[in-house]
């Protein structure tokens, strides 16, 4: 990875003088603990509130991109909340279904819509459920890891869901790299710092490296503060074509670049499942598409569902090589006053779990200068990520404050 | 989901009655010789559809471990361990450790057969040997 690496901050860049396309309005349908609303509701609470954000109209969005979580059943956010939004000439709309990439990758094809002309405005909206009358939040995500293809074989052995396979990539890298609790510890603090700034964050109390010790072990090494917090809710913003009218009163971020990177889940051979994500892929032909390197990022904003995946997002972004991001998050780093702003509303560990959008949503605030208190000094250039299945699916964005370069 | 579960459901049942001999079985492509997780019904590497049969050893590697403390069914009592075993012929599996006091990733162990199958997993491996153990003490 030392040698890819090097590879990718010393390749050419290419010239590029215009965005893609813009994010330039931001809703949200009430976040909570408790069951209240349907994901139906969350996310038309969530498409109006965008569309108002943007100082647009109903009849100003002609696209619709729904990315439904795997937490509920197909049909509680199908395609027929067109019914419910009284859309009838939409001329682009779908429902994404890929895992928790999605958040990301609906801003993607939206962009690519909108830059061909297909739509001019595009509302991508996310809405979950995981927290049921029935149902606690983290059971929602308890879901067997087949390495076998043998159907029944995995649940013999109680290794559930997400807790178990991101304690085992853990476990990996703590031995692998030789470290510590202390590299998880880093990142879990440093979200809650940022969190502490966002009236938006659910988990607010102060959190100090021995709080992070003794946070209960639900799956040794990972213990409940290495855990996103699941929230009800859902987030929807509009993607337009950089000229476009939207976002002129509270603001816009541009999206110079965009990557995917994907791969099967492959339990054989010397495939390296835990601790190499394809990432990399994502990244590279996202900074290439920007015409930048990772070195010019001035804040991430990194899909945190547990702590480990803050840590290997940041070496398979570039920002350090494989293995070398215990010392990269180290001394507070990404924390507020640190080298490099992470996360800045606390993430999904101590702001709040909707997936993909956690991370676009704080992408786009800090872009468009509307991040209030956790406002980054330097927003120049801004890495935003998600990630879906075991560390399989990634999808990026880079945005930027400025439409021309 | 549901789709990966159709294609999933249609299993080879040898898997099962091998391990009712206390036998692993694992599937090797006769084309690049690669070897394949139990249920695979083709090549992955090269999409031969020319694949065999085989009997794993059951030695391999500690890959990677959990120690649960917490329940997420009612079929276990934490603490329980479960573990991805590196099989010595290439394949990864879930399985658990007996003893998972001191175990580190990299541990060598080998297959043990329960002869009470109907009281839990047929399959669970026992570190085998200190060789390649990184013990701290």
């Amino acid at each position: 990875m030392g040698a890819e690496l090097d590879n990718w901050i010393d390749m050419k860049l290419k010239r590029v003088d215009k965005p893609i396309a813009k994010i330039c309005g931001l809703g949200f349908g009430e976040l909570s603990r408790e069951y209240s609303k349907s994901q139906k509701e969350l996310a038309c609470e969530a498409i109006i509130a965008a569309v108002a954000d943007a100082g647009l109209q109903k009849g100003d969005l002609d696209g619709v991109l729904i990315n439904r979580s795997d937490t509920n059943p197909s049909d509680d956010l199908p395609l027929r909340l067109f019914d419910d939004l009284g859309f009838h000439d939409l001329t682009f709309g779908n429902v994404l279904a890929s895992q928790a990439a999605c958040g990301v990758q609906m801003i993607q094809y939206a962009a690519m819509a909108v830059a061909h002309g297909m739509a001019g405005n595009i509302v991508c909206v996310f809405a979950d459920t995981p927290i049921l009358p029935k149902r606690r939040g983290g059971d929602a995500y308890a879901i067997d890891l087949a390495l076998t293809n043998v159907l029944g074989w995995e649940r013999q052995y109680g290794l559930y869901g997400a807790v178990g396979a991101y304690g085992l990539a853990m476990r990996r890298y703590m031995e692998l790299f030789s470290a510590g609790p202390e590299t998880f510890g880093e990142v879990a603090v440093a979200a809650r710092q940022w969190a502490q700034r966002s009236p938006f964050a659910f988990l607010t109390k102060p959190m100090s490296m021995d709080d992070y010790m003794n946070s209960k072990l639900i799956a040794d090494p990972l213990r409940m503060f290495d855990c996103a917090f699941p929230v009800n809710g859902a987030g929807a913003v509009i993607v337009s074509a950089p000229d476009s009218e939207g976002g002129e009163q509270n603001g816009a971020a541009y999206i110079w670049g965009m990557g995917q990177g994907h791969r099967g889940y492959l339990a054989y051979s010397d495939y390296e499942n835990e601790t190499e994500t394809p990432a990399s892929v994502a990244g590279k032909k996202a900074y290439e598409m920007a015409g930048i390197s990772v070195r010019d990022i001035d804040h991430a904003q990194i899909y945190d569902a547990f702590t480990v995946t803050t840590l290997l997002g940041l070496e398979g972004y570039g920002f350090c090589g494989r293995g070398e991001g215990k010392d990269f998050v180290a001394d507070g780093a990404l924390a507020p006053g640190g080298r490099f702003p992470v996360n800045t509303g606390g993430g999904q560990l101590s702001g709040y779990y909707l997936q993909g959008m956690t991370q676009v949503s704080e992408g786009y605030l800090q872009a468009a200068g509307r991040a209030g208190d956790r406002q980054v000094e330097n927003n120049g250039w801004s890495l935003v990520t998600a990630q879906g299945g075991r560390m399989d699916y990634h999808a990026c964005l880079i945005l930027s404050p400025e439409k021309v370069r | 989901m549901t789709e990966e579960k159709v294609f999933r459901d249609n299993k080879d049942t040898s898997f099962w009655d091998g391990v009712a001999r206390s036998e692993l079985r694992l599937k090797k492509c006769n084309a690049c010789g690669v070897v394949l997780p139990p249920g695979a019904l083709f090549c992955s590497e090269c999409w031969s559809s020319e694949i065999t049969v085989i009997n794993a050893s059951g030695r391999g590697r500690v890959h990677s471990f959990v120690v649960y403390h917490r329940a997420f069914s009612e079929n276990e009592t934490p603490p329980y361990g479960a573990a991805v075993i590196a099989l010595e012929e290439g394949p990864r599996i879930v399985s658990a450790v007996d003893d998972t006091n001191g175990l580190q990733v990299g541990d060598i162990v080998e297959a043990v057969w329960s002869s009470t199958p109907a009281q839990g997993p047929a399959l669970t491996f026992a570190v085998v040997s200190d060789v390649g153990r990184k013990r701290e003490d």
